[in-house]
């Protein structure tokens, strides 16, 4: 899937005060990349991974996914382009917390009905593709960080979608955590041809991947 | 995961379940009352044979010359059988020690340790009312119903028939509530008191009544139950044979006409058509039909029915308003769930379900652990007014239709009210909860 930014632009208004978040970023993402986002805290990085990924609305340019402009879609629609258009990854893991691993992936997987009756065996198949379908009545208070996210993962890819978004995906894992989890996307990315953005301050991430954008005080540098 | 929301809170989850069930059951048991009642009160009035009741307003006696009416009457080629009757309230002194002191004349003052009450005195004439009792010896009196256990030796009136002069039966049959209550036996001596406060006559229990309560009525509790003598009798000792006044002298006083119609006139029409020609024949009296009569007592319950029903449903509806503050509360503590949700694409349908699922699952568990207490209570309700009112009536009607009409209320009711934070769901937004999911 393509994905393209033009002129787009992110203020937040904070009390009297208002903070631009993105200033005019003009960028173009094509199928099938592997690209890490970098930059110090504030640059604006994970407004761009959320404008991206449709959790947001910037307040001036426009979002295009395959030609098609996101940015004046209704919040259904957009909810519904989220659930089979991208996966998310996140930094706090935010599997809900009264559900199993496997109901966390399941979950989506019901809602899109895109795998009818197979939903469940779909839901067990990615746990395994995770290593985690020993665990699969386990709830998430009952797993380390490292188990979390490999959950939040296979639940990302429950619609198999084409993009997948980590917004600091191993800011909470050690490093031997944090290098299984960048294995395991940058494994989405290469044996399966999905587009990865990964969003991280750390340069050794960054390295690993095949495309860097850089971004200060929200302006790609 | 529809019960994962509720087992997380699980102390909240078991407070609110309770108070659907306890508010469930009484529902239940309230209902099951108004049902009881309702049909008690069809059921049992539906029997009386009186087709028609002709009476003075209030317990003044204005029928004049009521026992020849009563033979005019049954004369009529409309009706069968026709009787005169006579209720007072009047006081009674009931001689459970055999003292035999107690005299004509005597002023109730001088007399020390003698129970006196006051009472529904109903003056029949026997055979008469032998024509409009049921084969269960039942007969219908106002709204109440008289059950004799026992009957007169003296079939007619005959002191009425002697000029109110000589041939005085005495016999009276008496309640048996105010026979436990004062110990007295058959063949005791009861003294009737006049307004003056002495002892005008004297009876002898010759047998016992039943009385049952339903709508109001001469026996009423309040009223210390019944006593039913000769109408002749009655009439003389309360003064109501002979009034002579400025309008001339009035005699042979009742308060009502019984008219029971023929058999092959009994139709809704034919009752409507007599009851007119009877409004007619006595103006300033009441006549109603078995219609009227069945209309006012029905309103007369339905008051109570009603009542039953409103403090059912409030019971029920402050019950369901705290399930819907618990949830309103749950939402709120559930908001970082739910932009999680929102940011992975599930959509507000299907939160907004899910929030009305929740109270319906909350609900459903409390109502089904109310039914049984809820039966329990209708059962308990209905002996407690047994035992109040001294009745074999099934005042409650605990049925399955009960159940169904109460658990679709409820779940109309949940539906409805879960609206309100289902609605309330739908509005948090994917990210705008996750920082605090984060710090939790």
């Amino acid at each position: 899937m393509e994905i393209e930014l033009r002129k787009v632009s992110k203020t937040y208004r904070s009390g009297e005060t208002y903070i631009k978040a993105l200033s005019d970023i003009d960028l173009q993402i094509r199928g099938g990349e592997l690209i890490s986002i970098i930059g110090p805290s504030g640059s604006g990085k994970t407004t761009l991974m959320n404008v991206v990924g449709g959790l947001d609305k910037p307040t001036k340019g426009i979002v295009l996914l395959d030609g098609l402009d996101i940015t004046g879609l209704s919040e259904g629609r957009l909810s519904s382009i989220r659930l089979r258009k991208f996966g998310f990854v996140f930094q706090q893991f935010y599997l809900l917390p009264t559900l199993t691993s496997f109901q966390n992936i399941y979950l989506p997987i019901k809602e899109a009905r895109g795998f009818g009756q197979n939903g469940k065996d779909r839901a067990l198949e990615l746990l395994d593709k995770v290593g985690m379908k020993d665990r699969s009545k386990h709830l998430p208070s009952q797993l380390s960080g490292g188990e979390q996210q490999r959950v939040a993962i296979a639940r990302a890819l429950a619609n198999d979608p084409p993009v997948i978004l980590a917004d600091e995906p191993t800011g909470e894992l050690d490093s031997d955590n944090s290098r299984m989890i960048i294995d395991m996307l940058r494994d989405l990315n290469r044996e399966m041809g999905k587009t990865v953005i990964i969003v991280t301050h750390d340069p050794e991430i960054a390295r690993k991947s095949k495309r860097t954008i850089k971004m200060k005080d929200g302006k790609i540098t | 995961m529809i019960t994962s929301n509720i087992t997380r809170r699980w102390g909240r989850s078991s407070l609110t379940i309770l108070a659907i069930a306890i508010s469930f059951s009484m529902l239940l048991s309230l209902s099951s009352i108004s049902l009881g009642l309702h049909r008690a009160s069809e059921e049992k009035l539906g029997e009386s044979p009186r087709d028609i009741v002709v009476s003075s307003n209030g317990l003044n006696p204005t029928i004049e010359n009521s026992h020849q009416l009563a033979q005019e009457l049954s004369r009529n080629e409309n009706f069968s059988a026709v009787m005169p009757l006579l209720t007072l309230l009047e006081k009674l002194v009931f001689d459970n020690s055999g003292r035999g002191d107690i005299t004509t004349g005597t002023d109730i003052t001088e007399l020390e340790d003698v129970p006196l009450q006051t009472v529904g005195l109903v003056g029949i004439v026997p055979n008469l009312a032998e024509g409009f009792m049921s084969d269960e010896k039942e007969l219908f009196v106002r709204s109440d119903i008289l059950k004799f256990q026992d009957w007169f030796d003296r079939s007619g009136d005959p002191f009425f028939e002697s000029g109110y002069t000589e041939d005085w039966t005495g016999e009276m049959l008496l309640d048996r509530t105010i026979m436990e209550d004062h110990n007295l036996k058959k063949g005791d001596q009861v003294y009737y008191v006049n307004g003056s406060g002495k002892v005008v006559s004297q009876f002898t229990i010759k047998g016992t009544i039943e009385t049952s309560l339903v709508g109001s009525g001469l026996t009423s509790e309040l009223l210390g139950g019944i006593a039913v003598v000769h109408l002749g009798e009655l009439q003389f000792v309360s003064g109501n044979h002979r009034i002579t006044g400025p309008d001339g002298v009035r005699e042979d006083l009742s308060t009502t006409l019984y008219l029971d119609m023929d058999r092959d006139k009994r139709t809704v029409d034919q009752r409507k058509a007599l009851t007119l020609e009877l409004e007619l024949m006595f103006p300033g009296l009441d006549v109603s039909s078995r219609e009227n009569r069945l209309y006012r007592i029905d309103e007369e319950v339905l008051v109570l029915e009603v009542f039953s029903i409103s403090v059912a449903v409030a019971s029920i509806s402050i019950g369901v308003l705290f399930l819907s503050s618990i949830m309103i509360i749950d939402v709120e503590d559930r908001r970082s769930d739910i932009s999680i949700m929102r940011a992975i694409g599930i959509s507000r349908r299907t939160i907004f379900l899910q929030t009305v699922m929740d109270s319906l699952v909350i609900s459903s568990a409390g109502a089904m652990i109310g039914i049984v207490p809820g039966f329990f209570g209708s059962r308990l309700l209905n002996g407690y007014l047994q035992g109040l009112y001294g009745v074999n009536i099934q005042f409650a009607s605990f049925e399955p239709g009960i159940l169904m009409a109460s658990l679709i209320y409820l779940i109309l009711l949940v539906t409805l009210f879960s609206l309100i934070p289902a609605a309330r769901a739908t509005t948090i937004m994917p990210k705008s909860g996750m920082m605090k999911h984060y710090n939790r």
